[in-house]
């Protein structure tokens, strides 16, 4: 990477957004892609430099994310997400397909330089399936023959422009700069929303009163995503009140409202905010985790890109009441539109004193810094996300100490996932009560469900917490073609299975826990009985290995060891023996990890045994998987979707 | 006990705990793992170490815990949790959930594991091999494929890395980042495919590095000079002490059929704590190097060496120190038992004071400084654990003493201990450090010593050698310490040099710190050893005892272990004038034109003490058992017997014995301040500064290439004012010469001070003295 003097400017420019050095080595690695479209040795030892590092240790970081590239990719590189819900629904077709079209493996690039391809793992926006990403732009519902045309297009030279992002697809180079957060200033381009992020708003405002808009409520807003957009529908009157509170009613109010982490394990937000200890004379940070990469999760993406303010809004009273003088959002850097809105978003709260020094004339000073993460599903874990932050490898930390005592450079810190964040402004405005009212005994308020996979019409629901998959898949049109439920998730892949004996289980922490899965998410992906479970699995299962950080014995080796069994098994290979031993593995890997995602990998398998042992062994028997793949793929024989 | 820092002195609040059923009482903060240690229970383990920071990454170490009857859902990684009061932890011996637990990590650590034990130099003393006997499944289940990579790659030319073997516990990258602060070894990648690894051009070039081979539970790391030779139960293994420094460490030196085939740090937490560096641990071949003398040799009339008997070179080297004035000239690297040999031969046999065992540029002021300051006192490692300010002068902590180096280090990172340097530039050493730079050109450091101010009764100041040649800067350094309270340490390069201080191989100086000019002590010391009387006169220092040579007053000279090139590159022919009779174990510049050569044990072949900088004194035995070749002290017994004036000191340990009866003089010689001079350097010419770097031409250093291979390349530190006007850059080779010879080097441009230029003074192509005779002052500077 040879370096120009305004190179230099911006590098440096980069440094000065962190507290501490060390932190900007995620977005110089973006940086250098912008420059030599991957991660050159000389832009280590740029980076090292630059940051007084040793070179070991910049290369350390840079091999830990998928996002750096070692070598060369297309000017438009292309993502195919085969997670198994995208793969069952069609995206094996689409990547295979693409795969022979371009005549490259994966991660191969085309001899001309313009395309290259790469399978990925669930990219949020399972609703959109089979979802496609070029340069980490959006291209919702593919099939095999639009992604053929997308990539014939991009090797004309005119590339198909995404459905949910700029009206022009950006280079590889161009995107990477964006994601080194520097403006391209292409926000304001493209739609607020697509269909399936409207569908609840729409079933509500035909008059449906089970679910309650509130985040939601302005996406189908042209410039829902504008400041002024946001203002006219209410935004940043909560922080006006919230800023004339005490820091500590605010807390309370967030406590009494009876909020709970919406990033998977519920914790009480208020309690959480709470533990900073107060008069300690030392640096607060208010970090968000918009890492969102659970497989099936994909509420906070779309929340981000419609509705950026809600979220700024939210971080201002977070960061007001644990007296925190710095936040960052922590976001995935899969998701090149988002951070173009969220990045727009924050500057525009800077220009009109949301932001930066005393904010409305309070006294309260806050800087608001956005991180972008580089592939790496780990950092969605609080620990590894900081340890990220911080600028070195995503694995999760020793705790004790929690982040709330030393956390973002040892210091005091909350981490709080986008939507908890995002629901506290209406809690504000409309008091703990209103809150506190919807929802169930202890799973108080409203939040976002994510329906996804073989629904009619999957999409994004706001609705109040004990609402049942049954009203849920209602209100979704019904499951595709009048198919059977066979079985689901109740929040993303991590937790264990549900089948249609649990249509009416109330989708609130203790119900879905009672019925012994995890609420999780609420990422409800939906699998109708023309589904191989196996297959289902052994996707997730890879997933599991591809994401494992690597740092401890079980989940690392584990996870490897898991994958080949399964692999057997979906082949038909193998005993019923196979199965005690897996099981057993599924003992020895979860509950003896370092850290929740070993717990995750395990969940899956564990789960589908308990409920389709029976379907195991029919592989067994006949010595392969008595399932069509073609029959649970949205696309025909042809490419096409249906 | 833990070895998790304890202070012992606060009260430590103690925590009793029940570990499968029976109590223990530990100090607050002890990990669980520790504590079953405590009560002899053996938690398997892998990434736990006792000085690394906990991580918890193997979990191997599950067990289960209750605590005040709540029980953890989960079992936990007892290298991670610190006890706590009703504490009750059941282990793999009471818990089948603990020990299922472990069986099942065991086994996934080694479904990729190559288990090639029979050929792994890691067999036999294998942790993973251990522990998978004591607490692993019988079979694996295991039938898929095993991940591979490429077999050893060096990591540097020193270290082999087996990435098939390795179990991933991060010790030896923690090791290199928080105990050496050399992170070139990380871990890439993720998951499955993670792995341990260099930055492709940067070899792990850490002084410390072979500590990772010691510390790897597996034989994931190895040593390329070990690999393959030996399997352990085939070792004989020594407790030994280092040769190689005053840091003082402990070692343990495994020995097949009479030959060292490795070093490894012992474990004295006092000292070392278990690490040492890489020269102690390597650099141990020149033992076994060609040149070895193994008989006397005396000179014929041809002017050639031949061989000859004991007795005939006993006889005619008692003969050449009889007939003429003879001084003594015995290097900083013999064993204490050894230098109160030469001292007591000296005085004796020889009845004069006239013996320095300094053979390195020294002054008048350094004497006085050792016999007022230094002998009969005592300072340790735990003053800089508990310094609030430590002061470096003359002296590069990672280069001259590493462990001093990691205590430093240690602190730094723990406490932010502060440090300042008194030097021309920062090294990396010092930056590791954070050190605050004086930044002070050679021969100025007396005024840079004067203006410091910031120093307290708990600052401790470190003298190093170089401190010497400064005129007036150790006399600054007293004056500082005068008035601030701060201690005084002083901390030689080579191991034997606090030794023979104490040992009075000194010319003001008799044994226990008794000083020549102090008639008392004198009469004292002639009681003990049963003489009439003992020379009064002051004696000279190595020096005045060349140029006596070269006057022809002196005619006969005892050299043991001396390099005459580490003081000047005129001393050798001045030498040959005497009569010289050389203790040695290799061919030397001395043994080129001794008279007498009397071959010598060396370290590894004999018993002896070496006392380091604290003052610290450690025994060690003969790691070589049956050697033929002796210890000088035997030596120098049988030469004044032949001399016909006995020193009875038949043995190492009679000589240590007589020593330690001595006990230490309670009085000590004066001190005379120096006045300040700083050095003037003309227009247009540049200050010489240099030191030493660990690896570097060191003779001992000698026959381990590979060693030799991960030595910091010489090149010339230039400021960026001299680069530009000599319109050099980076790489561009540069010569610094004197009217007596040139070095030419790579420039490598640093924020050095802008009147000095540095090179370092004993490695390839730059021998300082052997090139410019001067360790400092001016010099010219060219482009080449
Ligand atoms: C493997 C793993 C991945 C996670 N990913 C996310 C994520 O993408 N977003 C998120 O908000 N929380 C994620 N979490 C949960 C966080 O660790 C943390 O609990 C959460 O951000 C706290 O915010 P909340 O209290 O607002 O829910 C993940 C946890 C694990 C174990
Ligand atoms: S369980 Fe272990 S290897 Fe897996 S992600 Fe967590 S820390 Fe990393
Ligand atoms: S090389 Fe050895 S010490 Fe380093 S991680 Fe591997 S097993 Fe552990
Ligand atoms: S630090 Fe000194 S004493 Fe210790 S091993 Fe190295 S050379 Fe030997
Ligand atoms: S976006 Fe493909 S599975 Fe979620
Ligand atoms: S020894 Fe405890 S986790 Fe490794």
């Amino acid at each position: 990477m040879p370096l120009t003097d305004s190179d230099n400017l911006v590098m440096d420019s980069i440094i000065n957004r962190y507290p501490r050095s060390r932190s900007a080595i995620m977005p110089l690695l973006h940086f250098a892609q912008s420059k030599d479209g991957y991660v050159t040795p000389e832009s280590i030892e740029v980076i090292a430099k630059k940051l007084n590092l040793e070179s070991a240790e910049v290369s350390a970081v840079a091999t830990f994310y998928t996002q750096y590239k070692r070598g060369p990719v297309g000017e438009y590189h292309v993502g195919v997400c085969t997670n198994t819900l995208c793969a069952i629904m069609g995206g094996d077709e689409i990547f295979e397909s693409l795969k022979e079209h371009l005549g490259v493996e994966n991660n191969g690039v085309t001899q001309d330089g313009k395309v290259s391809i790469e399978h990925i793992e669930c990219n949020a926006a399972c609703d959109y399936a089979p979802v496609v990403m070029a340069n980490w732009e959006f291209y919702d519902n593919q099939s095999v023959e639009s992604a053929k045309d997308l990539v014939d297009s991009m090797r004309q030279g005119n590339p198909i422009a995404p459905t949910r992002g700029p009206d022009k697809l950006p280079t590889w180079k161009e995107n990477s700069a964006l994601l080194a957060g520097i403006n391209d200033g292409l926000a304001n381009q493209g739609v607020s929303a697509g269909e399936p992020t409207l569908l609840g708003l729409k079933i509500a405002q035909s008059g449906n009163k089970k679910l309650t808009p509130e985040l939601t409520k302005s996406y189908d807003q042209k410039d829902s995503f504008t400041l002024d957009g946001y203002r006219r529908n209410g935004g940043y009157k909560a922080i006006e009140k919230a800023l004339n509170m005490s820091p500590d009613e605010v807390i309370q109010a967030v406590k009494d409202s009876g909020l709970r982490g919406r990033g998977g394990a519920g914790f009480p937000t208020g309690m959480k905010w709470g533990f900073i200890p107060q008069g300690d004379n030392k640096e607060h940070y208010f970090v968000v985790n918009a890492d969102e990469s659970e497989p099936g999760t994909c509420k906070d993406t779309p929340l981000m890109l419609a509705n950026p303010h809600v979220l700024i809004e939210g971080i201002i009273i977070g960061s007001y009441a644990i007296r925190a003088k710095h936040a960052f959002i922590y976001i995935r850097g899969e998701v090149a539109h988002v951070i173009r809105r969220v990045q727009q978003a924050i500057e525009d709260a800077y220009k009109a004193g949301l932001l930066g020094k005393n904010i409305l004339g309070k006294g309260f000073d806050l800087d608001l810094v956005l991180h972008v993460g580089a592939g790496a599903y780990i950092c969605g874990e609080e620990t590894a996300l900081l340890d990220s932050l911080e600028g070195f490898r995503g694995q999760p930390r020793l705790r004790p100490p929690f982040p709330a005592i030393a956390g973002l450079y040892a210091r005091p810190t909350v981490v709080n996932n986008v939507e908890s964040v995002a629901s506290v402004p209406a809690i504000i405005n409309n008091g703990a009560q209103w809150f506190a009212s919807l929802g169930t005994e202890k799973s108080k308020g409203f939040t976002l469900y994510s329906l996804s996979g073989h629904v009619k019409n999957p999409g994004q629901f706001e609705a109040p917490l004990g609402i049942t998959l049954r009203e849920l898949i209602d209100m979704a049109g019904g499951m595709r073609n009048g198919n059977k439920l066979k079985f689901w998730t109740p929040g993303g892949s991590s937790t264990p299975i549900f089948t249609d004996e649990h249509l009416d289980i109330p989708l609130d922490y203790e119900g879905v826990a009672a019925a012994g899965s995890m609420l999780g998410t609420k990422a409800l992906q939906i699998f109708d009985e023309t589904t191989s479970v196996v297959r289902a699995v052994l996707r997730w299962t890879e997933f599991y290995k591809h994401e494992s950080c690597g740092k401890c014995t079980p989940c690392r080796e584990g996870t490897w060891w898991l994958v080949q069994i399964l692999k057997d098994l979906d082949a038909g290979k193998g005993e019923q023996a196979d199965l005690e031993k897996l099981l057993d593995l599924c003992d020895n890997i979860a509950g003896r990890s370092f850290c929740a995602l070993a717990d995750g990998a395990a969940s899956p398998i564990i789960s589908s045994i308990k409920y389709f042992r029976e379907e195991y062994l029919e592989h067994l028997r006949i010595g392969g998987s008595p399932f069509n793949p073609a029959a649970s793929s949205l696309l025909t024989s042809d490419g096409v979707r249906v | 006990m833990s070895t998790q820092e304890i202070t012992t002195e606060t009260a430590v609040e103690m925590i009793t705990i029940t570990i499968d059923g029976f109590e223990v009482s530990v100090p607050k903060g002890t990990l669980v793992i520790r504590a079953a240690e405590k009560l002899g229970i053996q938690i398997p383990r892998f990434c736990d170490h006792p000085l690394l920071d906990p991580v918890g990454a193997c979990r191997q170490c599950l067990v289960e815990i209750e605590v005040n009857g709540r029980k953890f859902p989960k079992p936990q990684a007892s290298c991670t949790i610190p006890v706590e009061p009703g504490m009750i932890v059941n282990t793999q011996l009471t818990s089948a959930v603990a020990d299922k637990a472990q069986q099942g990590v065991m086994e996934l650590l080694l479904i990729n594991h190559p288990l090639d034990c029979p050929v792994c130099d890691k067999g036999g003393e294998c942790p993973l091999q251990n522990q998978a006997m004591s607490n692993g499944r019988e079979e694996s289940r295991f039938e898929g494929t095993k991940r591979t990579f490429e077999k050893p790659i060096n990591i540097s030319s020193q270290v082999l890395l087996d990435r098939e073997r390795c179990i991933l516990c991060a010790r030896c990258t923690r090791f290199s980042e928080q105990i050496a602060g050399d992170p070139f070894i990380t871990l890439n990648e993720r998951g499955a495919l993670q792995q341990v690894g260099i930055y492709e051009k940067e070899p792990f070039e850490s002084y410390f590095s072979g500590n990772t081979v010691q510390i790897c539970p597996v034989g994931a790391l190895t040593g390329a000079s070990y690999r393959f030779r030996a399997r352990p139960f085939d070792l004989i293994s020594t407790p030994s002490a280092c040769e190689h420094c005053a840091s003082g460490c402990d070692m343990r030196t495994d020995v097949r059929r009479g030959k060292t085939l490795r070093r490894l740090a012992g474990d004295d937490a006092a000292v070392n704590e278990e690490w040492n560096c890489d020269k102690g641990r390597w650099a141990f071949k020149y033992v076994n190097a060609k040149d070895r003398i193994t008989t006397p040799l005396i000179r014929d009339e041809s002017g050639q060496l031949r061989e000859a008997s004991w007795p005939e070179a006993l006889a005619l080297a008692a003969k050449g120190l009889k007939e003429n004035r003879s001084a003594v000239l015995v290097g900083g690297r013999a064993t204490l038992e050894d230098a109160y040999g030469y001292s007591k031969f000296a005085r004796i046999a020889l009845n004069t004071n006239d013996i320095d065992f300094r053979s390195r540029v020294t002054s008048k002021e350094e004497k006085n400084f050792l016999a007022s300051h230094v002998v009969g006192t005592q300072i340790n490692y735990k003053d800089l654990d508990r310094a609030d300010h430590v002061l470096l002068l003359g002296f590069e902590a990672e280069e001259e003493s590493p462990i001093v180096f990691l205590r430093l280090y240690k602190q730094v990172k723990k406490r932010e201990l502060k440090i300042t340097a008194v030097a021309p530039f920062a090294s990396r050493g010092n930056k590791k450090l954070k050190a605050e730079l004086v930044s002070t050109p050679a021969g100025n450091e007396a005024s840079a010593i004067s203006k410091i101010s910031n120093l307290s009764n708990k600052s401790v100041i470190l003298i190093g050698e170089r401190l010497s040649e400064s005129t007036g800067a150790i006399s600054a350094a007293v004056a500082l310490a005068a008035n601030s309270g701060a201690k005084l340490a002083w901390i030689p390069r080579r191991a034997g040099e606090r030794g023979a201080l104490e040992a009075g191989a000194l010319s003001n100086l008799l044994p226990g710190a008794r000083p020549v000019s102090d008639n008392a002590a004198r009469v004292d010391l002639q009681a003990a050893w049963g003489v009439s009387s003992l020379p009064s006169n002051p004696g000279l220092d190595s020096d005045e005892i060349i140029k006596e040579v070269e006057k022809g007053n002196i005619g006969a000279l005892l050299v043991g272990g001396v390099d005459p090139l580490d003081i000047s590159p005129d001393y050798q022919a001045i030498m040959e004038k005497a009569f010289i009779v050389s203790l040695e174990i290799r061919q030397s510049a001395v043994t080129q034109i001794a008279d007498v050569v009397l071959p010598v044990a060396a370290v590894v072949e004999k018993s002896g003490t070496f006392i380091n900088w604290e003052s610290r004194a450690r025994y060690f035995e003969a790691a070589v058992p049956d050697s033929l070749t002796r210890s000088d002290v035997r030596i120098l017994s049988m030469l004044a017997d032949e001399m016909e004036s006995s020193i009875n000191l038949p043995t190492v340990s009679s000589a240590r014995d007589e020593f330690n009866s001595l006990g230490t003089w309670h009085k000590r010689e004066s001190f005379t301040p120096v006045s300040v001079e700083s050095t003037k350097i003309a227009n247009g010419k540049a200050n010489l500064c240099s030191w030493r770097l660990l690896l570097d031409s060191g003779s001992m250093q000698d026959g381990e290439n590979n060693l030799a291979g991960t030595a910091h390349p010489s090149v010339a530190i230039i400021s960026k004012s001299r680069a530009d006007s000599l319109g050099v850059s980076n790489g561009d080779q540069i010569k610094i010469s004197t009217p007596r010879g040139e070095i030419a080097l790579a420039c490598q441009i640093d924020s050095i001070d802008e009147e000095s230029v540095w090179v370092p003074r004993n490695s390839i192509n730059s021998k300082v003295i052997e090139s410019l005779g001067i360790t400092s002052g001016e010099v010219s500077v060219v482009r080449a």
